[in-house]
């Protein structure tokens, strides 16, 4: 389709997308913004956008809550269940992928379904266990609980990644001696490697941003970040300058780290719509 | 161990870590919910203990006029949001189908709302919106409108709360439709061209209907998810002013977590993922069906 089209067109072209960049980005700039405001600066109307930058807010944010280990956790919680999902689900994706199994569609739709169900719903039981298990407030209880809802992801993607690898070089391997897992192990993981970099790349964003699960099965040992920003609401007040921070502290390992990975994260959202 | 005993046995190996999990954290909650929610049990009043009343959790959300302003309330959010998005997101894809300057520039810009937080979006909607110095409400003052606190009035806040919605997740309809548009065949738009078509022909008999399955997709996903609702919510109103946004996740949760009605909290979960069901039936059938016309 080539077509030429005017400066006029071009114009307005330019101008929507203009908007559009605004639209999206503004909000997330003026938290940035917002957390190396003064208190003055920020309890005033019309908003101010030119102001003498402070660190007091990052300062008082980080002094006040114990954020370092929130963030910790975060991690540790992220990382964990991550690795988990990772190895049962490709595990289990490689079996419903490469073995004629009675059902082999069920299993993969019931497991896929799964991750459909609102967490608010598996929250009450989950909660209750929990309490008789002594896990809450424990990283290892919020590592499972965020386990059951990405390891359906990483099952359902894995096995179309699968897939989509001819099986022949499996079994080529398998004709020249090798059995069964070492095939796997040689031949296809190390094909896999994009497409896992790809999954685990959306369980880490995940599990970095829950907040359910956390806010309700963590007090004060195993707290993660959403949790903390979210207590910088009170009915009393709510400190905009420090919640800010906290917030931007939050947002910005995974803009920077999503802004390296795009080639894969977009790769992974769009595999499962656009392969035909 | 043998060749045909490996390929019976090995895949359920491999399968059951997975299984397991799944089953015990994943299913076992949820037929745990069904027994909650046909037991009276409150946790302020536990002398009265755990017991049976059949359905009457049920009844008393199907007579109750709040469970069903809620659950309209859901559908509503889910349809003005997701519809929005839908638009709003394939036509920006369309936009962008296209080389421009400084295109690799914008695009991970426009992806930025989709990666960030819930919990976050909420944050930065809630001061955005903030009555005293927030900077839509500066926006609504210069433009001359007499709202200014959009969060605490009855009628705005649940259009915010999906102007929100829609803030946080075109962008995710956006890339999914450009993905597939960027990969779409060229020989119809040529046989097109030859033919002589319009723009909005060519939009109309080649792009949107090769452009149906990943909509569909994206309207599925989507509508999942904004019906489940439940952080950027609580972090922007916690279902009020009143109950303007109490959606269905938020309703759970006053009923287990505030009132520790868990019973009554259990049967609304159990509402809620039945619905979820049926939703996910229908798009599925509607699939289906738009797979064999494809493939015909």
């Amino acid at each position: 389709m080539v077509k030429e089209h005017g400066t006029f067109y071009w114009v307005i072209f330019y101008l929507v997308i203009i908007a559009a960049v605004i639209f999206f980005l503004y909000p997330v700039v003026y938290l940035f913004m917002t957390s190396f405001k003064s208190r003055l600066d920020i309890y005033v109307m019309p908003p101010k956008f030119f102001f003498v930058p402070t660190l007091q807010a990052w300062v008082d944010a980080f002094t006040k809550k114990p954020l370092f280990h929130y963030f910790f956790n975060s991690a540790v919680v992220s990382f964990g269940t991550t690795i988990i999902s990772l190895v049962f689900g490709t595990l289990a994706a490689y079996a419903l992928a490469r073995f004629r199994i009675k059902g082999s569609k069920d299993i993969s739709f019931f497991i896929l379904s799964i991750r459909m169900f609102p967490p608010i719903a598996a929250a009450i039981p989950i909660f209750l266990w929990m309490k008789q298990l002594e896990l809450i407030d424990t990283r290892f209880g919020l590592i499972c609980a965020y386990t059951v809802f990405n390891l359906p992801f990483v099952v359902w993607m894995m096995r179309e990644f699968i897939i989509a690898i001819p099986q022949e070089l499996e079994e080529a391997a398998m004709v020249d001696g090798l059995t069964r897992m070492q095939a796997f192990r040689r031949i296809l993981l190390p094909l896999l490697r994009p497409s896992l970099v790809a999954v685990a790349i959306f369980c880490v964003i995940f599990s970095w941003s829950e907040f359910l699960f956390s806010f309700l099965l963590t007090q004060t040992e195993a707290k993660t970040m959403p949790v903390s920003i979210s207590e910088f609401i009170t009915w009393r007040e709510v400190t905009w300058e420090q919640v800010s921070a906290a917030g931007t502290a939050l947002i910005i390992p995974v803009l920077v780290f999503s802004f390296f990975v795009q080639k894969y994260l977009v790769r992974g959202l769009s595999f499962g719509a656009v392969k035909e | 161990m043998d060749a045909v005993t490996e390929e019976r046995y090995l895949p359920w190996g491999l399968l059951a870590p997975a299984l397991i999990i799944i089953l015990l954290i994943g299913v076992f909650p949820l037929f745990y919910n069904l027994f909650l929610s046909m037991h009276f049990w409150n946790l302020t009043r536990p002398e009265l203990g755990m017991r049976f009343i059949w359905f009457k959790n049920y009844t008393s959300l199907f007579t109750s006029s709040l469970f069903w302003e809620a659950f309209l309330r859901t559908f509503v959010f889910t349809i003005v949001a997701v519809g929005l998005e839908m638009c709003l997101g394939f036509g920006l894809a369309l936009l962008f189908n296209r080389d421009f300057k400084g295109k690799s520039i914008v695009f991970p810009i426009i992806l930025i709302p989709m990666i960030t937080t819930p919990i976050v979006v909420g944050l930065i909607w809630r001061y955005m919106f903030n009555g005293e110095f927030g900077f839509v409400s500066w926006i609504l003052q210069v433009v001359g409108t007499d709202v200014h606190a959009v969060l605490s009035n009855p009628a705005t806040a649940l259009p915010a709360v999906i102007f929100v919605d829609v803030w946080h997740w075109t962008p995710f309809v956006f890339l999914l439709s450009l993905a597939r548009l960027g990969a779409l065949p060229r020989s119809p738009y040529e046989a097109a061209e030859i033919d002589g078509a319009s723009t909005w022909q060519i939009f109309k008999w080649v792009t949107f209907p090769m452009m149906k399955s990943v909509l569909l997709v994206a309207l599925l996903l989507r509508t999942m998810d904004a019906f489940k609702i439940f952080d950027e919510i609580f972090i922007m109103t916690q279902g009020g002013p009143g109950d303007a946004t109490e959606v269905l996740s938020l309703e759970i949760y006053r009923q287990t977590f505030r009132y520790f009605n868990m019973g009554k909290g259990s049967a609304l979960a159990i509402v809620m993922l039945i619905v979820i069901i049926i939703i996910s039936r229908i798009y599925l059938k509607i699939f289906q069906k738009e797979e064999a016309v494809v493939q015909q």
